[in-house]
């Protein structure tokens, strides 16, 4: 790959966002010391997301999705992704963007709500107490922000490499105990409870079914038989633009998260603009400076530690709970922690806005893309079967090119676009896509000057 | 901690209550302890009516693997007084500020804080009761706006609790308070002169703009007592002025300071009273003229006396016009030095000269910026320390010089590692010249004393045979006996035909051995001649102490 339509590309981007930056509450941005022209950052992500509608749209179309349904139904399930990325995202950012401790065990703390919330929300009969469901996702996200306070205790006093250490090695221990023999299935006080081990568990239906169904527990089929008042309308909609009611459903558990992850930003951005979010900042920038001039670092590092594994954990009950949900020890493996940090860098760590816009784009280019041109390849040009020799392979007729797309070939092809990614950004803009500006921490615009020394000046 | 035990045994206000609880030197502590003067030193001009301590430093120790780099200081601060802590390098005032301040703790002794007990503390708990400090190389806050950086000092901010400033009942009351702070935040900028640069990076700050916001930080904390590291590193001539200005200012507002600062003429004109430190311990305490007049201090900045002499054979080092400096920061400007063939020349000048920087900058560890250096007729500038190695000439960095972690033999085994294969002759070589270190060739580095750590680093820097050696403070944090020893070292060293170029605090010791001395002041040649020469030279005795 040549760097030159890439930097193009990035630089585009760029003057694009320059052109529009400034966060929600007109907060004046800086960079370089020039002022930039107040906006909203939520038109920048709002016009990054119809870019990128507009490009999967086109993608799909290709691809030999063409009604109305199918194309819907690919939308949603990118969008349900980088929904989650974002959050995931926002939450590491408050761990390593702004503390600067370095969580290398995202997989596993969201391993430890999505099963908290397991135990305790599935049926009694089955491999769970029977509590409801608000009750479970409380007890995921406890589990998770007391063990991030736990894990993190011992480490926080040391080196910020201790931490990380601790939180991978964390991370696998839980998905390892996940996966083990004794946990897939245990009895305690006549209660049978369970983590369904290596194979998939499946979670408690999704608060969005209570919601459309009366009774949700039954089969779709049948369930759609007996909406709710809010079912009804929705289904009826639906069908008059050939919408199944499990895309209906899809779709309506998509917006709910999309309403999550907007409480997440606005939540996240309150935690950065304040004093609070001013002495992460400052231990990130040089631990000791914050003590020296009296702030009890400690605190601050166990609360922003426990709060950001707290959320990661919520993140990842509404990932995994998504329609007809199941969760498997799979998906929490190392790289889901890896992903979440290239969605960041990738954005700007440090930034909020610089989180939302790396959660869109790595999941959308870097994640999705890859197999939606798959796809095209595979509708447009057959699937090109992989050469038997290298003498085919050098002789053969078939668009070289094709291969690469080819089967499994994608996922593969995928980790080297990421690395080349990774590379580049580290190289050319290591600060990210919005990691060169500055989000003042403070709830009120600190150059704001007040008059009466504006006048003296 | 364990206060518990230092409270119980210390005391008097000397260092002698403390006996055996760390390695000291006790035949040193006969003759410096009558140091201590208890002259209270009262400001004769501008000082405060009544003389309160507000810090209380107590038989205060502590060492650092083999060396004692505090070793029983004691000595108070007036409430309302500018006093300075003053010393040759490596005389523990840094250490000194860092165990006040909570940074490290102390082995032994007692720091009373108006009235407190604060030995042992955290740091942010030191300085929430109101003795807040700076540091010495400014650290700013670099990818945080100047501005955050002032709003992040101020004590009990509201929206500093968690829920507080998230949920919308109480964030009214933050934005409130960052409204009054803010105020506070510009005002203070606009003394400091740093207003225009509010919204900037504060790493895009020069050098002494970094000073000014650790100083303007430090102010946002409401302190009664600040420590102030060396604020006057870097900054230029009208800023100091109007930041003395200042102190003056805060002082009569009731603030109390206690600084460390190497430029003389600020400690002599600006302090009183002014407390001297020297290998340790407080060598003397009183208003500046009492001792300035001191002639124990006169000899700790410059050391002992006697004349000796060697000759000079043809260029080895040449140096010429030579900038360097560290970053945007020059600290050396037009510096000229040769050392010849098997000639041993030395730098000395006040601290802060840029002595090491030489050195350093010769080694390729500081940046190079202008002129010309070379050795045996090649250009070496702009070369890494790896490159030059090569070309027959080793650094021995003033401490923290051996890998602690290593054992003797592995450190003198990395002397080669540019080598494929170990020149055992050369190691029994300088095990026969350090027999000590055969002796102990099995065993950690880091257990090892600091005259021995300094052999060894020394031994490690020979193993390539080189033509020049240079020895950056081969003494710093040694006992005088060791002194002593440690420089008969580096006559044989030079005897056996390697060229020496030296940093060396102990001047007059240093002066007498060399062939060739050169003074260094602010970075710049000042004196240049045989040693016994520059001895003599008054001129050359009052650079140490102020003119």
């Amino acid at each position: 790959m040549t760097p030159a339509p890439l930097e193009r590309l990035l630089t585009a981007l760029r003057t694009r966002l320059d052109a529009v930056r400034g966060l929600v509450g007109n907060r004046r941005v800086t960079d370089g010391g020039t002022v930039r022209s107040r906006a909203s950052d939520l038109q920048v992500v709002a016009g990054l997301v119809l870019g990128l509608y507009v490009l999967f749209l086109v993608l799909s179309w290709f691809g030999g999705f063409q009604d109305a349904e199918a194309l819907t139904s690919r939308l949603q399930s990118v969008t349900l992704l980088a929904l989650v990325y974002v959050m995931l995202a926002l939450a590491l950012n408050l761990q390593w963007g702004y503390a600067g401790l370095l969580n290398l065990g995202v997989a596993g703390f969201a391993a430890v709500g999505v099963y908290t919330m397991a135990l305790l929300s599935l049926p009694a009969e089955g491999l769970g107490l029977g509590l409801p469901l608000p009750v479970g996702m409380l007890g995921g996200f406890l589990a998770a922000t007391l063990l991030g306070a736990l894990a993190a205790l011992p480490a926080i006093r040391l080196r910020a490499d201790y931490l990380a250490i601790v939180t991978l090695a964390f991370s696998e221990i839980i998905r390892l105990l996940i996966r083990s023999r004794p946990a897939t299935e245990f009895t305690i006080a006549g209660q049978t409870l369970g983590t369904g081990g290596t194979s998939s568990l499946d979670l408690p239906s999704n608060p969005v079914k209570r919601l459309l169904y009366q009774n949700p527990d039954q089969g779709a089929f049948i369930a759609v038989e007996n909406p709710t008042v809010i079912g009804d309308p929705l289904f009826t909609a639906g069908e008059a633009v050939g919408f199944g009611p499990s895309l209906v459903e899809r779709v309506v558990y998509t917006v709910i998260l999309l309403f999550v992850a907007l409480l997440f930003y606005w939540l996240l951005v309150r935690v950065g603009n304040s004093p609070f979010g001013r002495v992460l900042k400052a231990i990130r920038e040089d631990e000791l400076v914050a003590s020296s001039l009296g702030k009890d670092t400690r605190r601050f590092k166990i609360i922003a530690f426990a709060v950001g594994c707290g959320l990661i954990a919520l993140t990842g009950m509404l990932w995994q709970m998504r329609a007809g949900g199941s969760t498997a020890p799979a998906t929490f493996e190392p790289e889901l922690t890896f992903f979440v940090f290239v969605a960041l860098i990738l954005g700007g760590s440090g930034s909020n806005t610089g989180s939302v816009v790396g959660g869109i784009v790595f999941v959308a280019l870097l994640l999705e893309a890859p197999s939606f041109i798959q796809r095209i390849v595979d509708t447009q040009f057959g699937v090109p079967s992989p050469p038997d020799t290298l003498f085919d392979a050098l002789t053969g007729v078939d668009p070289f090119l094709g291969y690469m797309f080819a089967d499994d070939n994608i996922s593969a092809l995928r980790f080297v676009v990421l690395g080349i990614v990774l590379v580049y950004l580290m190289q050319n803009r290591p600060e990210g896509l919005f990691g060169g500006r500055t989000e003042e921490a403070s709830t009120v615009d600190l150059s704001e000057r007040p008059d009466s020394t504006e006048a003296e000046s | 901690m364990s206060n518990d035990r230092h409270t119980a045994e210390v005391s008097e206000p000397t260092a002698d209550s403390a006996d055996g609880t760390v390695d000291r030197r006790s035949d040193e502590t006969g003759e410096q302890a009558i140091g201590v003067d208890t002259d209270s030193g009262r400001p004769a001009t501008d000082g405060p009516d009544t003389a309160e301590t507000i810090l209380a430093v107590e038989g205060l120790e502590k060492s650092f693997g083999g060396i004692t780099a505090v070793d029983g200081v004691s000595f108070d601060v007036e409430r309302g007084t500018i006093t300075g802590l003053i010393g040759p390098n490596g005389a523990g005032k840094s250490t000194t500020f860092n165990l006040v301040t909570g940074v490290n703790a102390p082995d032994a002794g007692v720091v009373r804080f108006d009235g407190t007990d604060i030995t042992g503390w955290q740091p942010d708990e030191i300085a929430r009761r109101g003795l807040v400090r700076s540091f010495q190389i400014a650290r700013e806050l670099e990818g945080m706006t100047v501005i955050e950086n002032v709003m992040l000092a101020p004590p009990d901010q509201v929206g500093e609790r968690f829920w507080s400033a998230v949920l919308p009942g109480l964030r009214g009351q933050v934005t409130q308070q960052e409204k009054q702070l803010r105020e506070r935040a510009w005002e203070t900028l606009e003394f400091f002169e740093l207003d225009h640069l509010a919204d900037e990076q504060a790493g895009s700050l020069s050098g002494g703009q970094r000073k000014l916001l650790e100083m303007a930080r430090v102010l946002m904390t409401d302190p009664e007592m600040i420590l102030l590291d060396e604020p006057m590193a870097g900054v230029n001539p009208t800023l100091e002025e109007k930041l003395l200005d200042r102190l003056h200012e805060l002082q009569e507002r009731g603030y109390t300071f206690l600084f460390v600062e190497h430029d003389m003429d600020v400690v002599m004109n600006h302090c009183d009273p002014v407390v001297v430190l020297h290998q340790g311990q407080v060598l003397a305490e009183g208003d500046p003229a009492t001792v300035r007049n001191d002639e124990r201090v006169l000899e700790a900045y410059l050391g002992g006396r006697g004349p000796m002499s060697r000759s000079q054979g043809e260029s080895l080092l040449t140096v010429r016009g030579l900038d360097a400096g560290y970053g945007s920061l020059q600290v050396l400007s037009d510096i000229d030095l040769d050392v010849g063939t098997g000639e041993y020349v030395t730098i000395v000048g006040p601290n802060g000269a840029g002595k090491s920087t030489v050195m350093r900058t010769v080694f390729g560890l500081a940046d190079y910026m202008d002129g010309e250096i070379q050795f045996d007729d090649e250009t070496i500038h702009g070369l890494r320390p790896d490159q030059i190695i090569t070309r027959g000439l080793n650094y021995v960095p003033q401490s923290d010089n051996v890998f602690a972690g290593l054992t003797v033999r592995e450190n003198l085994e990395m002397g080669a590692y540019i080598l494929d294969e170990l020149p055992e002759k050369r190691l029994e070589s300088i095990y026969d010249r350090f027999p000590i270190l055969r002796e102990r060739a099995g065993q950690p580095a880091g257990s090892l004393s600091g005259g021995q750590q300094q052999m060894l680093a020394m031994g490690r820097a020979l193993m390539l045979d080189p033509e020049l050696l240079l020895l950056d403070e081969p003494s710093a944090g040694l006992a005088p006996d060791l002194v002593e020893e440690t420089l008969d070292r580096v006559d044989r060293i030079n005897d056996a035909g390697t060229a020496i170029l030296m940093v060396e605090q102990n001047a007059t010791e240093a002066l007498r051995r060399c062939d060739r001395g050169y003074v260094l002041v602010d970075g710049r040649n000042r004196y240049e001649d045989a040693g016994d020469t520059l001895l003599e030279d008054q001129q050359v005795r009052e650079q140490f102490l102020g003119g």
